[in-house]
């Protein structure tokens, strides 16, 4: 055998793709923060609990599940998770100094970032979809009256928009990882600075947060007990009209966006790994 | 001029006969790396053919960032690494052809032995089989086989040093860059990691390593690269590097019980250029011919009748050197 026989074609993408997110999955859900991020997620499971002894003659289920989406999981548990899975994308690799193993395989880093990318957004979809799942059981079991076709259709809208709303943050913190040294940082002032913030400014600022085009996708959001902001933008400002398709475009556009210039950052950026 | 080769995808392996007239495995021309301010390599040249050469330096002399990129793992600020003719930058297919043992102690931790190598090989591009295959025999060439279905946050120091090797060598690379590959060993584990890599050098590969220690070097290649301060201070065989290490001043500490005396016959021989009276009981001794002194050194002692309590020499040795050869510069 020559040794050009030897050598192995160079691997395909997809294929490392595939390789690296598979391992990466295994790496996260054998991490501390996936325990702590399993508890947290599993808040709206008790508040639902609260409201099957307590709260369900004052609102009905569709109700505190659409207010339970909008102030918890939208408000919180996504950046939660964005920020403990996101932000550590190649971070982590970075600072375990594991990343020398993969920079010196003949594999293009745009694809190992795609991996890495694609086992976080899996995970953290996973957690987010099993509190989700979890929930419906509660506000369900039992209580078959509240299940109707629209009930269904609403649930499976906030079930697609909150995954959505997670892949999309994700992919955003993970440029923080890849771009910054201290990106938890960043990460943070983004998270709860300008999607919590910035996405209730009356003002076309909002279009350019995550958080607005969900909640543009919300169904029933009318629903939603207005907080303070809400009440303040309701005075000040008629909300111009943002057309669904227009969301689901920005928010692709986000998800599509966000990979590329993360593997881009990834790509051409040099980690002195000491 | 010389038009530069074309970058390929899988270059070709060099074939036995046409050696001579092959473009070198590994070549270094004029690499510097600056970290802002801060030189990391300045201006290495080098060529580095089959067979093992070791790279030796003091703690921070630049030789892992050298490696990092002769490895590719960095790009150089200036200059170009070479791999059979090829510029490392522009073609990431040369990657199959290097193996890397980097020094941080970083393996994932999660993995077992078995499953770190085999997913490390399917990334050079072999088949779930071939990679298995791979695996078990770089398992049991670096003696490992027993631990190779334990997860590695469990294994040893000495463990973690030979899955690092083992991973550096499991795609048969041509070319491979050890960063001091037996930092933390024990004496058996260090052995059995000397002779694979002693097995590496004799099957014609050109294996780089580093260390900082002069004999542990010395054990493995008589082929040196000395490195200071960012820079190749010397290259060529040990025996020059012994030399010199012989004919630069070494100072001797000796604890007797008139050195006052010691110090005054000592200086009738020529091997010794200067003393020092450091107490009652003890004086420096500076001499360029270390050998000679040693020899010289008991018989003195005997004819005066003297008590000597001890005696240490007072530099490392490859840090003297160092230091030796800078000022000489």
């Amino acid at each position: 055998m020559t040794p050009v026989e030897r050598a192995p074609a160079t691997m395909a993408g997809p294929a490392v793709v595939a390789l690296v997110c598979a391992a990466s999955l295994r790496e996260m859900i054998r991490r501390r923060t996936f325990v702590f991020l399993f508890l947290v997620c599993s808040i709206p499971f008790v508040l639902s609990l609260i409201w099957r002894s307590w709260g369900s003659e004052h609102l009905d289920a569709a109700s505190f599940f659409t207010n339970l989406v909008s102030s918890v999981y939208l408000q919180i548990l996504v950046y939660l998770v964005a920020l403990a899975f996101g932000v550590p994308t190649v971070h982590s690799e970075i600072q375990g100094r594991t990343i020398t193993y993969l920079f010196t395989r003949p594999v293009n880093k745009l694809w190992v970032y795609a991996g890495r990318l694609l086992a976080v957004q899996i995970t953290g979809g996973v957690l987010l979809a099993a509190s989700l799942i979890v929930c419906f059981a509660m506000l369900t079991a039992g209580n078959f009256e509240v299940v109707t076709f629209e009930f269904i259709k609403a649930y499976l809208n906030h079930v697609v928009l909150v995954l959505l709303a997670t892949v999309c943050v994700i992919g955003i913190c993970a440029i923080f990882g890849t771009a910054f040294g201290r990106p938890i940082v960043w990460a943070t002032i983004y998270c709860f600075g300008w999607e919590a913030i910035v996405s209730k400014f009356p003002s076309d600022l909002r279009l350019y947060t995550v958080n607005f085009h969900i909640r543009n996708l919300l169904f029933d959001d009318n629903d939603v007990v207005a907080g303070l902001m809400d009440f303040l933008r309701d005075m000040l400002v008629q909300d111009a009209e943002v057309s669904a398709a227009t969301s689901v475009g920005a928010l692709a556009f986000i998800l599509v966006g966000a990979a590329l210039l993360g593997g881009l950052i990834f790509g051409r950026r040099e980690y002195v790994i000491s | 001029m010389t038009a530069m080769p074309e970058p390929l995808a899988t270059p070709p392996m060099p074939t036995p006969g046409a050696a001579a007239t092959q473009a070198p495995r590994l070549e270094a021309a004029g690499v510097s790396r600056w970290y802002g301010q801060v030189i990391g390599v300045q201006g290495v040249d080098c060529t580095v053919g089959p067979g093992i050469t070791g790279l030796l330096g003091l703690n921070g002399a630049g030789k892992s960032t050298l490696f990092k990129l002769l490895a590719g793992q960095l790009r150089p600020s200036k200059g170009v690494v070479r791999v059979f003719g090829h510029d490392l930058a522009k073609n990431r297919g040369l990657y199959r052809r290097i193996g890397f043992c980097p020094e941080p102690d970083a393996l994932y931790e999660f993995m077992t032995g078995r499953e770190m190598l085999v997913y490390l090989l399917r990334l050079q591009g072999f088949d779930g089989k071939e990679a298995a295959r791979r695996a078990a025999d770089a398992l049991e060439r670096c003696h490992l086989s027993d631990a190779a279905d334990r997860r590695v946050a469990g294994y040893s120091k000495g463990m973690r040093q030979k899955i690092k090797l083992a991973q550096a060598m499991a795609h048969d690379p041509d070319i491979l860059f050890l960063d001091e590959p037996f930092n933390g060993m024990d004496p058996p584990s260090r052995h059995e990691s000397m002779e694979v890599v002693r097995q590496l050098g004799r099957e014609g590969k050109v294996v780089m390593l580093s260390s900082h220690i002069l004999h542990e070097v010395e054990a493995m290649t008589s082929t040196i690269l000395l490195m200071q301060n960012g820079r190749i201070l010397a290259e060529g065989h040990i025996s020059d590097i012994r030399d010199l290490i012989e004919r630069h001043p070494h100072k001797v500490r000796i604890e007797c019980d008139r050195p006052r005396t010691l110090a005054a016959h000592l200086l009738d021989g020529d091997d010794v250029l200067g003393v020092r009276v450091e107490s009652e009981k003890s004086v420096i001794i500076e001499t360029n011919l270390p050998r000679r002194f040693f020899r010289r050194l008991p018989q003195v002692v005997l004819d005066q009748d003297l008590k000597v309590h001890s005696y240490s020499t007072l530099d490392d040795n490859l840090k003297s050197l160092f230091e030796y050869l800078v000022e000489g510069n």
